[in-house]
């Protein structure tokens, strides 16, 4: 009777925060009458990568400017590794280990690549003898060599193709040495060679420790990547578990019908 | 733990160690092994000089100071203060008040005669005074200029002078203004009691007493130039470090800077107070060891309340706004044009047809400078130091084979065409909707 | 009686606001066009005092009654406001730092000059006493001629923001200067036209504020009443680009300063800096204005 399907798990069970790394309880935003997210629960164990999926609309990147910061959800609760971080600003969220990449690049324009990623590299102090000496900079060039910005690190990002720009941001987001890792869009535009190269340094970075949530509303580049996969439409999740399981759950289908290929 | 330094070891002495180095001179890039050459030379000044032309040229290291605060805060982090001339006013008058209403009556009545030496110690007392004063205003438009985006941050550093010398005319009186200034503020003639200077012929109300004019005013340009040199060290101590890549960074993209765990606010805050008391500094120590130095608003203002305001926007646009050397080669750029067109003495020609009376071209002071202003500000965005930087780059490089030309149009846009880039993406953005 | 003390200053204040909305007028319409905020306007103002001084005065080109002057100075006006939008503002528009810095600059390098001018070319003993006759003999009339004059302008300008083609193009340019291109309008002539009449509204102000002062002075754009602190101060209060709300924040402005003036303590020293006092005050408290879009991030 009760049919225990693949796909129908129990939204109303409480998330706390030891549920994972990342724990979002009865996460909602609302936008004067519109309901952006709606009671969205969900947990990020550690080491995982994480898909975050759904079509365009759908309220991820709401859902995840709530999250990191960028402005405090309407109601329900986050936590980061235990503890209750509802509502803190978007930069202190950088320093307590949660960084993300944005889908509108905003890189500095008037600095290089290698740069760019130096500066993720500050400490945040007004007086400061860090930039003297040259170690950041060593750093900073080793980070771009590991995202694959080897070549082009000391040109300007307006030089950059798009998947350039996109290693850049990834970059400047592993500068910041954070435990959980949001990547927004990443495969948007890539060559199929350039979505593995992506993949693989994502997996590189799992391997080191780090925490990954990817969100797209493109599955295809995603499946490969994720170990796990949480779906959601109009603010709501429609759908959560393995990439097979997500590809075969009838209202994910629907949800795509006519829209993004699966 | 997120965005502590993942280096590895005693990073703290390593950088310590780098910073000696540098200070040792050692393995400089040549573009500051030409700034040290420009700095000596400096020093070198008054052997050169007249000493009425030594005191004219001494006002110039106050100028390039005035600059290189105004840099400081609107060239790197883009707040763009229009009325600078607040801070060097509460610089100028702070140490004023501090030394004449404070510390000499106070010096009287424990019944102290003061020597040389006690006088320097009140006038340095008066220093620190007019520098906390002035940096005291920083804090008081920095902190509500977070809440203003560009131009009416600009608005409200506008006001600021205004508000300041309106102030000095209501509470102008004796007693006016009990505790704080109890000899009053002074109006618009200033405050008639001059501070004590370090150097002087007089006697009365110096520090020193020399008995001839050219040592005197070789002393006033030494103790300006350590003033400049102290300024320069502190600058670029700042801007040099990580701190003076957020400031340049917050210029260009404050989310950027959230977005890497920094909280601009902190630092756009930090950079105002760093300007004012940059400014109030230079202005107090121009009180006490300036040439013709009054604590007036003609001096601390500028005439028509905000000419000195414009001049060191002029002197850092000409120079190149982001660099503090751009301030120091803008302000002699500036001193130089000023007197070279002073002593134009060529009627226009016309105006004497028209209107009867003669008009030379030194008597349109200070047009010709606000207009070389705006054309550098059109047609040299970057200032004059940048484009030499570059220009010299090219010329090594082209020596070294590397380029073909000598001459060819530069990649990398300027700040203000970088702005404009990102007004107008966004403006596409929104009209032109996805393009993905 | 307070009554009578209160219906006089709400007299005055009246006069005053009307007088205000005529400065604020011609920033909010270049504003609201173009996205510009004019540092200049200041500078408009003076010159059309200036421009009446010249036609008025026997230091000054001609001698001719005032009303010559008041055409003179809202011509000046407006010639200047065409002339500093073809000549420099439409070739910067799109970098908006530049904008910022050469209005600002420009506007002060007017100043000197008319400084320079009035002194050294023309011989006035005192470049900040500017001698500008009132339009009306007494000044109750002179102030309801500034009152009349103020809602009928106003009154057209509406009624041609609103029901005339050229000013409803003005309108969908302020909207979007894409959105306009695509149904054909050309953004720059608008841009001439709109900055053309705001010079031509600031230099009329010029004339009658230095009447209405006794004379007018170079630095006039920032002394009390500081007219272009003013119209930052009115623009911001009333919603930037709505002329609705300019008039509303003049009055309120208006008001605000009559009423401090008269009925707070030591209320003399704030005359014409309350303006100053109150904008800072709003930028701190509600950027957002009360009508339009704000100031605040």
């Amino acid at each position: 009777m009760s049919a225990d399907a693949v796909g129908a798990e129990p939204d109303e069970r409480a998330y706390g925060p030891d549920d994972g790394i990342l724990v979002a309880d009865d996460l909602r935003k609302e936008f004067g009458g519109l309901t952006a997210v709606d009671d969205l629960s969900f947990a990020v164990q550690e080491q995982e990568i994480l898909g975050f999926i759904g079509p365009n609309g759908a309220g991820k990147s709401t859902t995840f400017n709530c999250v990191t910061g960028t402005y405090p959800p309407t109601d329900g609760t986050v936590y980061f590794k235990g503890e209750d971080v509802t509502g803190i600003s978007a930069h202190d969220m950088v320093k307590e280990g949660m960084s993300r990449t944005f889908q509108e690049f905003a890189p500095l324009e008037d600095r290089a690549v290698v740069k760019n990623v130096e500066l993720a590299l500050a400490p945040d102090e007004l007086f400061t003898l860090s930039g003297m000496g040259g170690e950041t900079e060593q750093l900073a060039r080793e980070i771009c060599r590991r995202v694959g910005l080897g070549d082009v690190m000391d040109q300007t990002p307006s030089e950059l193709p798009h998947a350039g720009m996109l290693k850049l941001e990834l970059a400047r987001a592993i500068a910041t040495q954070p435990d959980v890792m949001l990547v927004d869009e990443p495969f948007a535009g890539l060559s199929g060679q350039e979505v593995q190269e992506l993949t693989e340094v994502m997996e590189s970075l799992r391997h080191h420790g780090m925490t990954l949530i990817v969100v797209d509303h493109n599955m295809r580049g995603l499946l490969n990547l994720i170990d796990r996969a949480f779906v959601i439409q109009f603010g709501s999740k429609i759908a959560e578990g393995t990439p097979e399981e997500i590809k075969n759950d009838p209202e994910v289908q629907e949800a795509y019908l006519g829209g993004e290929e699966i | 733990m997120a965005t502590e330094t993942p280096l590895e070891g005693d990073v703290g002495r390593r950088r310590r160690q780098a910073v000696v180095e540098k200070l040792l001179l050692r393995d400089l890039a040549l573009r500051h092994r030409l700034g040290i050459l420009g700095v000596c030379l400096l020093a070198l000044v008054p052997l050169l000089a007249q000493p009425r032309e030594l005191n004219q040229f001494t006002y110039v290291l106050y100028l390039m100071m005035f600059a290189i605060s105004w840099d400081v805060v609107s060239g790197y982090t883009g707040q763009l203060s229009f009325g600078h001339a607040f801070f060097f006013a509460l610089g100028g008058y702070g140490t004023s008040v501090t030394v004449n209403q404070h510390l000499l009556p106070l010096a009287n009545d424990l019944g102290l005669t003061l020597g040389p030496v006690g006088t320097v110690l009140v006038i340095l007392g008066g220093i620190v005074g007019g520098t906390l004063v002035a940096a005291l205003g920083g804090v008081l438009i920095g902190v509500p200029a977070l809440r203003l985006d560009g131009p009416y941050l600009s608005l409200v550093t506008l006001i600021a002078p205004l508000l300041l010398y309106q102030s000095l005319i209501i509470f102008s009186d004796e007693g006016s203004l009990p505790v704080l200034a109890p000899g009053g503020l002074g109006g618009t003639s200033g405050l008639l009691n001059t501070p004590p200077s370090f150097v002087g012929i007089g006697g009365l109300n110096t520090a020193v007493t020399v008995d001839q004019q050219w040592v005197g005013a070789v002393a006033r340009y030494y103790i300006s130039f350590l003033a400049l040199l102290i300024v320069l060290a502190v600058t670029y101590g700042v801007t040099r470090s990580a701190a003076g890549s957020v400031f340049t960074a917050i210029r260009e993209d404050e989310d950027a800077v959230r977005s890497v765990g920094m909280n601009p606010a902190k630092f756009k805050i930090f950079a105002f107070v760093l300007s004012a008391a940059i400014g109030g500094f230079a202005a107090a120590v121009w009180m006490h060891a300036g040439p013709n130095a009054a604590p007036n608003t003609e001096n601390l203002f500028g005439s028509g309340r905000i000419d000195l305001s414009i001049n060191v926007i002029v002197i850092a646009i000409i120079g190149g706004m982001g660099t503090i050397v751009g301030s120091i080669v803008g302000a002699l750029f500036f001193a130089f044009a000023d007197t070279v067109i002073g002593g134009l003495d060529v009627a226009i020609p016309g105006v004497e047809l028209l209107f009867g009376s003669e008009l030379t071209i030194a008597d349109t002071s200070p047009l010709p400078t606000f207009l070389l202003g705006m054309l550098a500000l059109v047609f040299l965005p970057r200032g004059v130091v940048p484009e030499l930087t570059r220009f010299g780059r090219r010329l090594l490089a082209w020596r070294r084979g590397e380029v073909d030309t000598l001459l060819g149009r530069d990649r990398s846009p300027s700040t203000l065409k970088r702005t404009a880039e990102k007004y107008r993406e966004e403006i596409e953005e929104i009209v032109g909707g996805e393009s993905r | 009686m307070v009554l009578g003390e209160i219906a006089t200053a709400t007299v005055t204040a009246v006069f005053l606001s009307a007088l205000y909305a005529i400065i604020a007028i011609g920033f909010t319409l270049i504003f609201g066009v173009g996205g510009i905020l004019n540092f200049a306007h200041g500078a408009f103002i003076t010159v059309g005092m200036f421009a009446a001084f010249l036609v008025t005065n026997s230091n000054g080109l001609v001698e001719l009654p005032i009303w010559a002057g008041l055409l003179a100075g809202t011509g000046a006006g407006a010639l200047l406001g065409a002339v500093t939008y073809v000549g420099i503002v439409r070739y910067v528009r799109d970098r908006p730092v530049t904008v910022l810095i050469l209005t600002f600059v420009i506007g002060f390098f007017l100043i000197y000059a008319i400084r320079i001018g009035a002194s050294d070319i023309l011989g006035v003993d005192d470049p900040l006493a500017i001698p500008v006759p009132q339009v009306m003999g007494t000044d109750a009339l002179n102030n309801v001629f500034i009152l009349v004059t103020s809602w009928l302008l106003i009154g057209l300008l509406f009624y041609f923001v609103n029901y005339t083609r050229t000013g409803r193009a003005i309108i969908a340019v302020s909207q979007s200067d894409k959105g306009a291109a695509l149904v054909g309008i050309d953004a720059g002539k608008i841009n001439l036209i709109t900055w053309t009449v705001a010079g031509a509204f600031a230099g009329y102000a010029g004339v009658l504020l230095a009447g209405a002062f006794g004379s007018g002075s170079w630095l006039m754009s920032i002394q009390p009443p500081a007219p272009l602190i003013l119209s930052f101060a009115i623009v911001i209060l009333g919603g930037l680009g709505s002329i609705k709300g300019s008039i509303a924040g003049a009055y309120i402005i208006g008001f605000a300063e009559t009423f401090a003036v008269n009925f707070v303590p030591g209320g003399q020293q704030l005359a014409g800096v309350s303006s100053l006092v109150l904008l800072v005050v709003f930028l701190l408290v509600k950027p957002e204005g009360l009508f339009g879009r704000g100031a605040a991030e």
